[in-house]
């Protein structure tokens, strides 16, 4: 089995409502990924970086790959941007690793950030919008949670199903969150409050949305011939995989599938040469809490409303049988959007080198990350591998 | 000779709620003109045919364009001022003429431009619209009934008036309703009279952008929901967008008008509390909430509504809903047009 990049160091900021800006954003979760390097390691020998951001708010759109190679200390290295609204950072990883193998370095850093709350509440919302499809979808009032809503609401009817297997995601999103230290939300929630809540866009409350927030996070990736140079515990990248699909979701034929994460989950699985059955747990893009259902599905870990009943019998739990977002996931560990695929291979690092801490998941070997753009115009995925 | 054979009437009531008349915030002159043609569309032996058509409404005239997007062909539209006198002109001609077809549309109403965003809004007030189509050989002469017509000072009055009093001849032709009675129409709430300020334009936006170029290229998808059938494959791809979804042919995608009522929900959401763009900002403030539909409309072809005239989260999957044009925002001095959904009088799946 071929490896095909891995990641050799990685940091992460606190997610949430942050008094620092981009920049110190930037420079903290870079330096952290360096210092997490356990033989350390030269910037010279960084050949590339990658910025994964969607420029929220309008804050330096253009070039800003060039402010990261500032904050890294690598002011000259080639600097890239990647950007697919939400899924950017699995796509920033995904380009990493083929600049890897392609030979062209050794080394390569990617950076995902994103700053979102220091914008007005009107400002912010124009922003979260204008990554679906303005001219139909939007023009009929509606923003990333009425395009879930709708899904949810046929995704319940389809499959005889209530807003509790809703709920129960939040519930157990909320409770892996309290125990990550990063997390925007800390605390857990009830089945209660969660129904409670006032409906954003029904079937969807205020508690099966995820928050609005700040945060980057670093991974340094290597090339697999040369990760043990600078670790003997390297998380390989063995998988990785993205596909695409219709912006909006009213040209798609399958409301409650998203094509682009199959697409993804099928070229991952098969550049990874394992299944299913072989994965320890998952990092879900769970932006709403029926996307965490129809990820488990699209992913291939349960059938066409198989997710809902694994949710509500537990087997998505830490303790479950498939532990899904340990970390908390998008739903309480927060969504910097740029930042969130990126944080999710942090996630891998940790839990794949035993160093999760109250939240290790016993024994994880494998695990998928699946990041997903918008309601699934775009999908990556990346199956990690412990060293 | 030709003579009046259809006639298609609507008129949104006001109602007083402390001394404020209010009315439905997303319709004006030009929706109702619409509403009025597409009720005789299905009526006449040749849908669409009418390339005359004679406007008593207080419209804009460098607007005649949206009209021959909604007729879908090219139309020589004349413009009217909007009096019981121009009416009576409008409609002595089109008895006289001899040529083709020929519609008048009687409308009146809020204006159609979006107010200044530095005077701070307007208010929707009533409106309302009629049409006659003539055609040759059939109907009733109006002869003698124009005198009273001429006389009034409001155009739509008089057409409301003259339909009534030509209907009872002709029951099986007569299309339109009206109601100016208060207690006759539905109830409306007082702040559905929304007050719609544009954002300003100095500040960024914080709607969703579409330029006036990109949205009117859109229009008859947008309008009269035109797909393009692929004549190689035979699929339809909506919105047009010149390319064939299934097999990527360029050429040869013919324009193919899909329904506009009658459609099978397949997905509803309720947005409120936040959940809505800031554009639709001022209606979530008057009305707390609205709903929004995903819609089957051909097989392979589904459109995201905005429901209007029901209660939020009325609507249920498997409901059919009918689709009315309506506005949606205003944007650049500009209203925008869209199809929104209504209840359907077939109210659930066959």
């Amino acid at each position: 089995l071929v490896h095909r990049a891995a990641i050799v160091g990685a940091g992460h900021t606190r997610f949430g409502a942050l008094e620092e800006g981009p920049r110190a954003l930037l420079r903290s979760a870079t330096e952290a990924a360096f210092a997490s390097v356990d033989r350390g390691v030269e910037r010279r020998e960084v050949g590339e970086v990658f910025l994964t951001t969607i420029g929220f708010g309008g804050w330096q759109i253009g070039n800003v790959a060039a402010v990261l190679a500032e904050e890294a200390r690598l002011v000259g290295v080639p600097a890239n941007r990647v950007e697919n609204a939400c899924a950017s950072g699995g796509f920033g990883l995904r380009a990493a690793v083929r600049a890897l193998e392609s030979g062209g370095t050794d080394l390569a850093l990617v950076v995902g950030l994103e700053k979102m709350t220091d914008l007005s509440s009107a400002r912010r919302r124009y922003w979260l919008g204008v990554s679906g499809d303005t001219e139909w979808e939007r023009s009929a009032g509606l923003t990333f949670a009425g395009v879930y809503g709708l899904i949810a609401s046929r995704y319940l009817a389809l499959h005889g199903l209530g807003r509790e297997a809703l709920a129960e995601v939040a519930v157990k999103n909320h409770a892996n969150g309290a125990r990550n230290p990063n997390a925007h939300f800390q605390k857990e929630v009830t089945r209660e409050a969660v129904l409670a809540a006032p409906r954003v866009a029904d079937p969807l409350g205020l508690y099966d949305c995820c928050p609005v927030s700040d945060g980057a996070a670093a991974v340094l990736l290597a090339r697999a011939e040369v990760a043990r140079k600078f670790t003997d515990t390297p998380v390989y990248i063995d998988g990785i995989g993205a596909g695409s699909d219709h912006l909006a979701v009213q040209e798609r034929p399958e409301l409650t599938q998203f094509a682009a994460s199959r697409r993804a989950a099928e070229a991952a699985f098969r550049s990874a040469e394992c299944e299913p059955a072989d994965i320890s747990f998952l990092e879900v893009h769970d932006c709403f809490t029926i996307a965490e259902l129809l990820a488990i599905e699209d992913l291939g870990f349960a059938g066409p409303g198989g997710a809902a009943p694994m949710t509500l019998e537990g087997a998505t739990r830490s303790a479950g049988r498939l532990p899904v977002n340990p970390d908390g996931g998008l739903k309480s560990k927060g969504h910097p959007i740029g930042a969130t695929g990126v944080s999710q291979a942090y996630e891998a690092f940790l839990q794949l080198r035993g160093a999760a801490g109250a939240r290790q998941i016993p024994g994880a070997e494998r695990c998928l990350l699946h990041n997903v753009g918008g309601a699934g115009a775009t999908a990556a995925v990346t199956i990690c591998v412990a060293g | 000779m030709v003579r009046p054979l259809l006639r298609a009437a609507r008129y949104v009531p006001t109602s007083l709620h402390d001394g404020v008349h209010v009315a439905a915030a997303d319709e004006d002159a030009f929706t109702e003109i619409v509403t009025a043609l597409e009720r005789i569309e299905p009526l006449a032996s040749t849908p669409g045919s009418a390339t005359d058509i004679e406007l008593v409404a207080p419209f804009p005239e460098d607007l005649s364009w949206a009209f021959g997007v909604v007729v879908g062909s090219d139309v020589s539209l004349v413009f009217g001022e909007s009096t019981g006198a121009a009416l009576a002109a409008s409609l002595t001609a089109a008895e006289r003429g001899s040529g083709p077809d020929c519609l008048v549309l009687v409308s009146d109403g809020p204006p159609v431009r979006p107010p200044d965003p530095s005077t701070g809004g307007g208010s929707a007030g009533p409106a309302g619209a009629a049409a006659f189509l003539f055609r040759e050989g059939v109907g009733q002469s109006l002869e003698g009934q124009l005198e009273s017509v001429r006389a009034e000072p409001s155009a739509l009055s008089a057409a409301f008036e003259l339909g009534r009093r030509l209907a009872p001849s002709e029951p099986g032709i007569w299309c339109g309703e009206w109601v100016t009675d208060e207690a006759q129409g539905p109830s409306l709430d007082p702040a559905a009279s929304v007050q719609f300020r544009e954002v300003d334009p100095n500040r960024v936006s914080e709607g969703a952008y579409v330029p006036a170029d990109r949205y009117r290229e859109s229009l008859p998808s947008r309008w009269r929901f035109v797909a393009e059938k692929c004549s190689e494959c035979g699929a339809l791809t909506f919105p047009a967008r010149g390319t064939c979804r299934n097999c990527g042919r360029r050429e040869r995608l013919l324009p193919e008008p899909l329904p506009v009522n009658g459609l099978e929900v397949v997905a509803t959401t309720v947005i409120g509390s936040g959940g809505q763009p800031t554009e639709f900002d001022p209606q979530v403030q008057a009305l707390g909430a609205y709903e929004v539909v995903l819609a089957q409309v051909a097989p392979g072809v589904r459109v995201t509504l905005q429901v209007a005239d029901a209660e939020p989260g009325s609507i249920r999957i498997g409901d059919r809903v009918d689709t009315r044009l309506r506005r949606l925002y205003p944007l650049e001095g500009e209203w925008r047009y869209g199809r929104k959904a209504v209840p359907s009088v077939r109210r659930t799946t066959a």
